[in-house]
């Protein structure tokens, strides 16, 4: 039987040794992953939440909160051995910037996301307000689409197909709550 | 009530099988009750059936026929509220209104009628024949208003129910061949394999199940009030509220029915409910296999719920889509139900659309797959109990139904308040985890309801919620909460609180 690990807030996944898996290593890997998932989701499904109560009060928070959760995220790729935090974000931030371009705005900084940029042209924007809105909107929807590439390398971690699509399924209904609370933001 | 109580009664052994299902024939040409039906049938006495409700809802009864009622009593309820919900205001006494109802599992109507009267509601059991004639006799004839039609004792056809009546059918058919391929499916997981038709007719083969003897459980006073005679008798008599009713001759009956839990070593998914728990040792195992299945429909009204409580506009839509249904789903919910949220429609008609081209598919998604994934969960434990979540978000019923389906237990996922009051007529959960911030009704007044309610009083509630102040804590105390666990949370702290509250 899989257990989940009862984890507490400072370490709240194991990092197995990578590679040569047995079944059984496999199996216990999947459960840390998943119970640090648990909490990673949780945190997440909070953020959303504090998105739809707030995001159209202070709309350039929504950004910095956006960029939180993508480094929990690439921090959890990280400490559960799943790739290398920092070049899975690097490879999120491209994947973004070719499909939006403002998303270009957002770097990697020693290893996390940076949206101080985005940030600060929001506060200084002249340009028409209709733009801004627009612009604004199309960078947070492609952070969510970060988010989901780094979704897609966990559920990638898997070793039970059958987890790796009950994970996969979870991470669409997180990806959508969030996608939504931030549709909603006027920017 | 409909499925609730052909289960319990096949459950007790009262009734057979094939009786229910007799019985519900008769239920769709007459709209009456299931109770009602049994009972003209002959399966039943009377006085049988309203004594096994009080026992199991822990409500006295109620001989309502030489009953007399004050014209103000009745001006509480109004005529078609009555009629619908086959009940009658009998008496008030101080600001508790004592009403004869012949479905005592509703919890919602106990709440609706309290809001209506702005009395305190205190149920009790009576016939619905009893109530019908007194409805006629009181109330009058009821015709034409509403544009229903009338049976001529007052009471109109239970449209609403109907639905519930063909899901009886379909089960009572569909419970025989299904229970075979689940004991199938259970066996091919036991080293010793069976064949599927001998794992359902011979349980104790292929499914091991132990019987434990526990010691006798008291049951809940029985109260018949017996209003034969003079109907104007000098007893008193206390009900469950504390209310004192005097002006009634109580006839207490106390009776204790041995009970046994069944643990189900192996397989049988979900069978640690609290109503297959609770088998009297009258039950065959054909009745125990029929009760272990008797949930399923609540898989395909999962794929009309879905994860669309995200917005208002989905909850409008799971509204429509679930209207007279429970609101209640097992999850998982899926990307496929989900699929709407992350392609918001840009107009109500979209979300409809798109939510009933989803669900559809979902739903028959989930339900060919019920069997399947009790036998190919991957890591799933033995059933441990269910926990009930209430949760606004779609990804917190998500994580903690894969916490605690990892663990064995079945989880029950509502996305409000409402939702959840509607669920708990139909299921018992081992521990309801509640969010605060929840639409329509916070999960303060939910708790309050809950524990206010004698059927759900007792089921453990632990608060949710991303509030951590002491406040918070102290008006989830004061609400009858059991614990609070703070968000985000960790897969320990959900499993922690099951292991605590699910016996």
């Amino acid at each position: 039987m899989r257990k989940f690990f009862v984890v507490d807030g400072e370490v709240e996944y194991s990092h197995p040794e990578a590679g040569g898996q047995g079944p059984a290593e496999g199996s216990a890997n999947d459960s840390a992953i998943e119970s640090g998932l648990v909490l990673l989701l949780s945190e997440i499904a909070r953020h959303a939440e504090e998105i739809n109560e707030s995001g159209n009060r202070n709309p350039v928070e929504v950004i910095g909160v956006l960029a939180d959760v993508i480094n929990r995220a690439a921090e959890f790729v990280a400490a559960a051995g799943i790739e290398k935090g920092g070049r899975v974000l690097g490879e999120a931030v491209s994947k973004s910037s070719a499909a939006v371009s403002e998303a270009g705005l957002l770097h990697v900084d020693n290893g996390r996301l940076s949206a101080q940029t985005v940030i600060n042209l929001y506060k200084g924007w002249s340009g028409p307000k209709n733009e801004k809105s627009l612009v604004f909107g199309r960078i947070a929807a492609s952070m969510v689409g970060m988010l989901e590439f780094l979704f897609g390398s966990i559920a990638s971690a898997f070793s039970s197909e059958k987890v790796a699509d009950e994970w996969s399924d979870a991470f669409a209904i997180c990806s959508g709550e969030l996608s939504y609370a931030v549709k909603n933001v006027k920017f | 009530m409909g499925l609730q109580l052909a289960k319990l009664l096949v459950g007790e052994g009262l009734v057979s099988v094939d009786q229910v299902r007799e019985a519900v024939e008769l239920q769709r040409n007459s709209g009456h009750g299931l109770g009602d039906s049994l009972v003209t049938l002959g399966h039943i006495t009377e006085t049988d059936f309203l004594g096994f409700l009080g026992k199991y809802y822990g409500m006295p009864v109620m001989d309502l026929d030489s009953r007399s009622i004050e014209p103000e009593v009745l001006k509480l309820i109004p005529q078609g509220t009555a009629a619908e919900e086959s009940l009658i205001p009998v008496s008030l006494v101080g600001a508790d209104l004592i009403v004869a109802v012949s479905d005592p599992s509703n919890i919602l109507l106990m709440d609706d009628l309290g809001f209506i009267t702005g009395k305190h509601i205190v149920p009790v059991i009576a016939s619905e024949r009893a109530i019908s004639a007194k409805i006629g006799e009181y109330y009058g004839e009821i015709q034409g208003s509403s544009g229903r039609e009338s049976d001529g004792a007052g009471r109109l056809p239970r449209a609403a129910k109907l639905r519930s009546i063909d899901e009886i059918i379909r089960e009572l058919e569909e419970y025989t061949n299904d229970n075979r391929e689940f004991a199938s499916a259970v066996a091919e997981e036991s080293p010793a394999e069976t064949d599927a038709n001998e794992a359902a007719e011979a349980p104790p083969e292929s499914v091991e199940i132990e019987i434990i003897e526990e010691e006798s459980v008291p049951v809940t006073d029985n109260a018949v009030f017996d209003l034969t005679g003079s109907g104007q008798g000098n007893g008193e008599i206390e009900f469950p509220g504390g209310s004192d009713v005097s002006g009634f001759t109580a006839q207490v009956e106390q009776s204790e029915t041995p009970e046994i839990e069944s643990r189900i070593e192996e397989g049988v998914d979900g069978a640690r409910e609290r109503d297959t728990e609770e088998l009297s040792p009258l039950n065959s195992p054909e009745n125990f296999a029929a009760l272990a299945d008797i949930d399923k429909p609540a898989e395909a009204e999962s794929a009309h719920e879905g994860a669309s409580s995200v917005t208002g506009e989905h909850d409008k839509a799971r509204a429509e889509d679930s209207s007279g249904e429970n609101g209640l789903y097992p999850v998982p919910e899926t990307a496929e139900q989900n699929q709407h949220i992350n392609n918001t429609p840009d107009t109500k008609e979209d979300t409809l659309a798109a939510s009933e081209s989803e669900t559809e598919a979902a739903a028959a998604k989930s339900a060919s797959s019920g069997v399947e994934k009790a036998r190919n969960g991957a890591g799933v434990k033995l059933p441990k109990g269910s926990v009930l979540i209430v949760d606004h978000s779609p990804t917190i019923r998500r994580v903690v139904a894969l916490a605690l389906e990892r663990e064995g237990y079945k989880v029950y996922a509502a996305g409000d308040g409402m939702q959840a009051l509607a669920a708990l007529k139909d299921i018992t959960p081992g521990l309801i985890l509640v969010d605060i911030n929840l639409p329509h009704m916070d999960g303060y007044q939910l708790c309050k309801v809950i524990k206010g309610h004698g059927l759900t009083k007792d089921i453990p509630v632990v608060m949710l919620s991303g509030k951590v102040g002491m406040m918070d804590k102290v008006k989830g105390k004061m609400a009858g909460a059991s614990d609070y666990i703070a968000k985000p949370f960790a897969a320990g702290d959900i499993i922690g609180a099951a292991e605590k509250y699910v016996s």
